[in-house]
């Protein structure tokens, strides 16, 4: 646990490509993993997080000390957590939810994750189909299956030919 | 479900050029895309299932529900087709149904482990009994539905969030008593959409407290005596009061208060506050509420025992109240003698000399017990 002098602790964070980062425990522990490592006692050195590359790691630590700046109020953070995303492209926004589901994050996965299903609403299955890059693996024989097994869904969607 | 480990691909050749497919998508673990489609209506995760085979049957997996306006057959199939034992949230959002199907649904998602229900219901269905039972509900949304009954079995053990959005009531009395049966109630949302005889919340445990009352196209709810008991209370809201007389227990931990007054026709009636404040030492907040004062008429303030506290709050009330007619102080019994009262009148005058309306005036009485129905003790 952290020493308790006046003095903040620094953690440092190692990301998988073997960049070192500094990071306040006090925002760091908004991690549950990370949290588990420093009640554990296992923060004295570099906590390595295998899972989190430097350019992701270097925006959830941006994401920490920006967020942990903000007294208790959860309009202030409902603000900063919608700028904080509002520049990122879709494969940051990926990146980002493995990252903040590794390191335990509910605050940031949620807000990801809102995002990512906003890009989605009500789009059509060939429009999400070429934004995501899915490739469509069934057959025609099963995919017209499974759309007359939900055509429920269709009602109300944006539609193209690909639909 | 079992979380799948990474499948990263590499698409380094694809990098530079623009409108390149972005597989990542497919790289995110099963309950990673679930966690996601919890964020979808479920008609559009439901969707997803003819993206590809690997997400023919992801959106059963959802702990989420989001239905929004379907059919009756389309929610029991949803219900039926989910492959997932738990059901953590469910808004339902519904235009006309059987009662026996809404409550069934009710049934289904609180023997699933509810923790949170958002029920919308535009034809004032009636609520199924069980509802106000349930041990798991955490988080409760009621928007248009009721009656919420007066007695009964009723018992949300685990319920820290109610919001009472435009409900009905069976009598003023079914407020009280719902509340009562939240042992550990820390949010509480109510717009009132009927007119009351009297609205009374009483809560030892609340702590943010929005009351607001409808008003829409001239129709607009109200009552007579709002009355507020509670001693946890951090913020406190009241949005378009059409109360004629509020009354606020004891509430050393406010820190914000927002109170509006509704100015119909420019014609504002006499309205009062009363707040009976006690204990502690209650801040002054920073900001100046902005609606509290510039409509406030009357202040009545009880109890006042010449604490040091409670003159800081007269000077803080004189100073910024702008249009103020007029301010009761009734003193405590304990005040009883002339030397006694004279002091407090004194401290007091000078704030007079500050005040934010000129034509306040300040009137000193003894407080009699019989005029506030229900007395604090400490």
């Amino acid at each position: 646990m952290a020493a308790e002098t006046g003095t903040p602790t620094t953690l440092t964070l190692k990301s998988n490509d073997d960049e070192l980062f500094s990071v306040a425990e006090s925002a760091a522990i908004l991690s549950v993993t990370i949290r588990n490592m420093v009640e554990d006692g296992c923060a004295g050195g570099v906590i390595p997080l295998d899972n989190v590359d430097g350019k992701t790691l270097a925006s959830v630590i941006t994401y920490m000390n920006g967020i942990s700046a903000i007294p208790a109020d959860e309009e202030k953070k409902k603000s900063y957590r919608d700028k904080f995303l509002s520049d990122k492209d879709f494969e940051t926004l990926a990146d980002m939810v493995l990252a903040a589901n590794y390191l335990n994050m509910s605050c940031l996965m949620d807000a990801v994750s809102a995002k990512i299903a906003q890009v989605m609403e009500k789009k059509s299955v060939g429009w999400v189909r070429r934004k995501f890059g899915i490739e469509n693996d069934y057959t025609p024989e099963e995919e017209a299956a499974v759309k007359e097994e939900h055509k429920w869904t269709f009602e109300g969607v944006e539609t193209d030919d690909d639909n | 479900m079992e979380p799948h480990s990474k499948r990263r691909r590499k698409h380094s050749q694809h990098e530079d050029q623009n409108p390149v497919p972005m597989d990542r998508i497919s790289d995110l673990t099963e309950s990673v895309i679930c966690h996601i489609l919890s964020f979808l209506r479920t008609k559009d995760s439901v969707r997803t299932s003819i993206l590809a085979r690997r997400w023919r049957y992801l959106w059963a997996y959802v702990l989420t529900l989001d239905l929004y306006c379907e059919e009756e057959t389309v929610i029991n199939r949803v219900l039926l087709l989910r492959k997932v034992q738990t059901l953590h949230t469910l808004r339902l959002n519904v235009d006309g149904c059987t009662e026996y199907g809404l409550e069934t649904w009710i049934v289904f998602a609180i023997t699933h482990g509810l923790q949170k229900l958002d029920l919308y219901l535009m034809d004032q269905e009636i609520l199924p009994a069980c509802l106000f039972t349930c041990k798991t509900l955490v988080d409760l949304r009621l928007h248009s539905c009721g009656p919420i009954p007066m007695d009964g079995p009723m018992f949300l053990p685990r319920l820290k969030k109610l919001q009472l959005i435009r409900v009905e009531y069976e009598a003023d009395e079914s407020l009280p008593y719902l509340i009562s049966c939240c042992p550990v109630l820390e949010e509480l949302l109510v717009q009132l959409f009927t007119d009351m005889a009297s609205c009374n919340v009483s809560s030892p445990t609340v702590k943010r407290l929005t009351v607001d009352f409808y008003f829409f196209d001239g129709d607009r709810a109200g009552c007579d005596m709002l009355e507020i008991n509670t001693p946890a209370l951090e913020y406190l809201k009241i949005a378009y009061s059409f109360c004629d007389h509020i009354k606020c227990g004891v509430a050393t931990s406010l820190i914000e208060a927002d109170i509006s007054f509704h100015d119909e026709d420019d014609n504002l009636s006499a309205r009062s506050l009363s707040c009976d404040e006690k204990k502690g030492s209650t801040e002054p907040p920073e900001q100046v509420p902005k609606c509290l004062l510039s409509h406030l008429r009357i202040i009545k303030v009880v109890k006042i025992e010449g604490k040091k506290h409670e003159f800081e709050i007269i000077r803080y009330l004189l100073r910024n109240t702008q249009v103020l007619e007029k301010m009761d102080i009734e003193y405590a019994q304990c005040l009883a003698s002339e030397e006694d009262i004279s002091t407090l009148k004194k401290t007091i005058s000078p704030f007079q000399r500050e005040r934010g309306s000129a034509a306040c005036e300040v009137a000193f009485a003894p407080f009699r017990e019989e005029e506030v129905v229900e007395v604090e003790d400490e």
